[in-house]
């Protein structure tokens, strides 16, 4: 029986068993592990493939085109490659219902991290006040991170929003275009900082030089596709380290469906096989302590399907959290005509912030510029016929770009999980289906749209047309950040949890993910997910 | 003309394919297009069936479609099925660089292209209005004529 059974095999989860490897402690990982597929040609840039791929179509668009991005009224102007079907993939067993709220969800070897972009930002000492220890706790867990996955970041405007205390790699070099509107924001910083806005270059984990196995980026244009020189970090490279350990043992193809109890206390979990060829039988799993890692709206699942089991009969979980997310596409008019740097590292190179007196209304926003990407969504969401608007893309390619921009969330009672029990409902004997509801909310429809209306001049005042009209808030659930359900609290109230993850109620269960978040920043927390679990893992250990 | 469309798929792509600027496909393209054209969903809109048929006659018949698509279905199957012809080509080993690539050139020759592709977008918009028009008028009476 292993000392901590690990449910996921996400950011969270891989980074809290190697900190409890690292203390000589036993770790068992339960997954679903849906896994990637091997990568092909690794040596060759995205554009080239199309050329060496015997069945390059199928390589990009599928068997059966599943990857083609039809036109409609919530496309996005990108799409995953088949190849990153697995990311998304999701067992039979597990069923779940949104109202209001879409969301993305991850069973495989790595988690949603496998399709992130790498964006890694610390929390500022004021966004920590609502956590129940000291910021200085997770510095060191921030710099253990930073250490194993290698960040690249540059000392710029971006610190008044996020600090540099771990260690950090020199970027990459930045894309020709991403350079230009760095070069221009120096020369128009004053004006572009009256309205709030201030640029830097993104912090990202990728990696400029290499590092064990993995191998620096070299600009292939293939970070949506699978990085194949591993230059991206993703959770499934430490996972792969981590099976060389003989005190880790990992259990592919497990669902967790809910905690085991015995006398009040967690023992264990029960589990099942998650084939998807129809229900298997359940079995308990046991260890010294459970850790759920599977993220915030699978682990608060388990949490559910546990208090069913304990005869609650409808219980749930308040306080579900995930950022206001909108795209903001641009045509930078000084590039019009220029030809793209297409074989680039893919995603953002810069990042900026949205300033407000109130910390927890600032907003953060990434800027990609385009560079190898599917042609035909975009081409399909210009105003005009086909032919016309793929003579216009190709003119203005080397022009365009985005902004991704997300606000932060905090919790509510009315944005909640909860379990559908009535009979026939799948799910089997530990729960049923899953339902997630998210209110209309307006709230912070102001706070957007004043967001929205800053980022527009910012980029006015760079040279760049942004219409209004291709502006998009994605539909809630996008921005794949979930977190709240279990709150980490210095208030003693059942079903949150305590500094070191343990939840209150569950004697003997712990949780590293996003759900004991209290509140939600606007920046990426996919750092502050794995600092948290290696601190997390640090305070259990003793 | 089928309920799914035309009745040759292979003979769409060529055509579309043509459209969007591509003289030859490959037959493995062609064979991919037709088998994956569920994807791109059906209609029972008899000016959408109008229109699909006009993709497999040939590029100019092709653009009429496309255009008055554009402005009254931008999301209808006449445009799901032009973008699979484009997403296939833009993937294929013979004809991505066309698609895939951008065209560098100097600024005044850069807008003079953007204007010269806005004025042909302008023209073909407004043919397509003024042949296309009467013909979906009379499509959307049509049922109810025979009622």
């Amino acid at each position: 029986m292993a000392d901590f059974l690990v449910v996921g095999s996400g950011a969270s989860g891989v980074h809290f068993a190697q900190s409890m490897l690292e203390a000589g402690r036993t770790v068992e990982m339960l997954d679903v592990g849906f896994e990637k597929p091997d990568a092909v040609h690794p040596g060759t840039n995205v554009l080239d493939l199309k050329e060496v791929l015997t069945e390059p179509e199928e390589y990009f668009l599928g068997q059966s085109g599943e990857a083609v991005v039809y036109p409609g009224p919530a496309a996005k102007p990108y799409g995953f490659p088949p190849g990153k079907a697995y990311v998304f993939r999701k067992p039979a067993a597990f069923e779940v219902e949104g109202r209001g709220f879409a969301p993305l969800l991850s069973f495989a070897t790595g988690g949603l991290a496998e399709a992130w972009t790498g964006g890694c930002y610390e929390l500022a000492d004021e966004e920590l006040a609502l956590f129940p220890f000291s910021p200085s706790d997770l510095r060191q867990g921030y710099r253990t991170v930073a250490a194993r996955i290698g960040i690249g970041a540059a000392e710029d405007d971006l610190l008044r929003f996020s600090p540099l205390t771990a260690g950090y790699l020199t970027p990459l070099e930045a894309d020709l275009h991403s350079q230009e509107l760095l070069d221009r924001y120096t020369q128009k910083r004053d004006r572009i900082n009256a309205i709030g806005a201030w640029i830097g270059r993104s912090r990202v984990a990728v990696l400029s030089h290499d590092q064990g196995e993995r191998q620096s980026c070299t600009h292939l244009g293939r970070c949506l596709l699978g990085c194949p020189r591993q230059s991206l970090y993703a959770p499934s490279h430490t996972l792969h380290e981590l099976l060389h350990n003989p005190l880790f043992t990992y259990r592919r193809g497990v669902l967790v469906t809910s905690l085991a109890l015995e006398n009040g206390r967690v023992r264990g979990v029960v589990a099942k096989a998650a084939g998807d060829n129809g229900p298997a039988a359940e079995g308990e799993i046991r260890a010294g302590r459970v850790v759920l890692a599977a993220g915030a709206v699978a682990s608060s699942k388990i949490v559910l399907a546990t208090r069913l089991r304990r005869g609650e009969p409808h219980p749930v979980l308040e306080g579900l959290m995930d950022n206001t997310h909108a795209m903001i596409p641009f045509v930078n008019l000084a590039r019009v005509g220029r030809a793209p740097q297409l074989a680039h590292y893919q995603f953002h190179q810069l990042a900026l912030g949205l300033e407000n007196p109130d910390w927890k209304l600032r907003a953060h926003g990434q800027i990609t510029t385009l560079k190898a990407a599917a042609t035909h969504p975009v081409v399909t969401a210009l105003p005009f016929d086909m032919k016309t608007s793929l003579a216009v893309f190709r003119r203005i390619r080397g022009a365009l770009g985005v902004v991704n921009l997300w606000l932060a969330d905090s919790r509510h009672p009315s944005n909640r999980l909860s379990l559908d029990v009535t009979p026939g409902a799948a799910g089997g004997p530990g729960g049923g289906r899953l339902i997630l509801e998210y209110g209309t909310d307006s709230r912070d429809r102001t706070q957007l749209e004043t967001s929205l209306r800053n980022v527009r001049a910012m980029l006015r005042h760079l040279g760049c047309l942004a219409p209004r009209s291709m502006t998009a808030v994605l539909p809630r659930g996008s921005s794949v950040h979930y977190a709240g359900t279990l709150p980490m609290s210095r208030e003693d109230r059942e079903y949150s949890t305590r500094a070191d993850g343990s939840i209150r109620g569950l004697d003997g269960a712990c949780v590293v993910d996003g759900s004991t978040f209290p509140w939600l920043p606007a920046k990426n927390i996919t750092f502050s997910l794995m600092a948290n679990a290696v601190r997390t893992a640090e305070a259990l250990s003793g | 003309m089928t309920a799914r469309g035309t009745e040759d798929p292979r003979a769409e792509f060529r055509s579309v394919a043509r459209y969007l600027g591509t003289q030859v496909v490959s037959d493995h393209a062609t064979e991919l297009y037709a088998g994956m054209l569920s994807s791109a969903g059906e209609t029972s809109s008899p000016i959408e069936k109008t229109l699909l048929g006009m993709l497999g006659r040939g590029p100019l018949s092709a653009a009429l479609a496309d255009s008055y698509a554009r402005r009254f279905f931008p999301h209808g199957v006449v445009r799901r099925r032009l973008t699979l012809a484009l997403a296939l080509l833009e993937s294929g080993a013979g004809t991505h660089s066309s698609y895939d690539r951008g065209i560098g050139a100097s600024r005044p020759v850069t807008w003079a292209a953007l204007a010269g592709a806005g004025i042909v977008w302008l023209t073909r918009t407004v043919a397509a209005f003024l042949i296309l028009a009467p013909v979906h008028l009379v499509a959307s009476l049509w049922p109810r004529s025979r009622r």
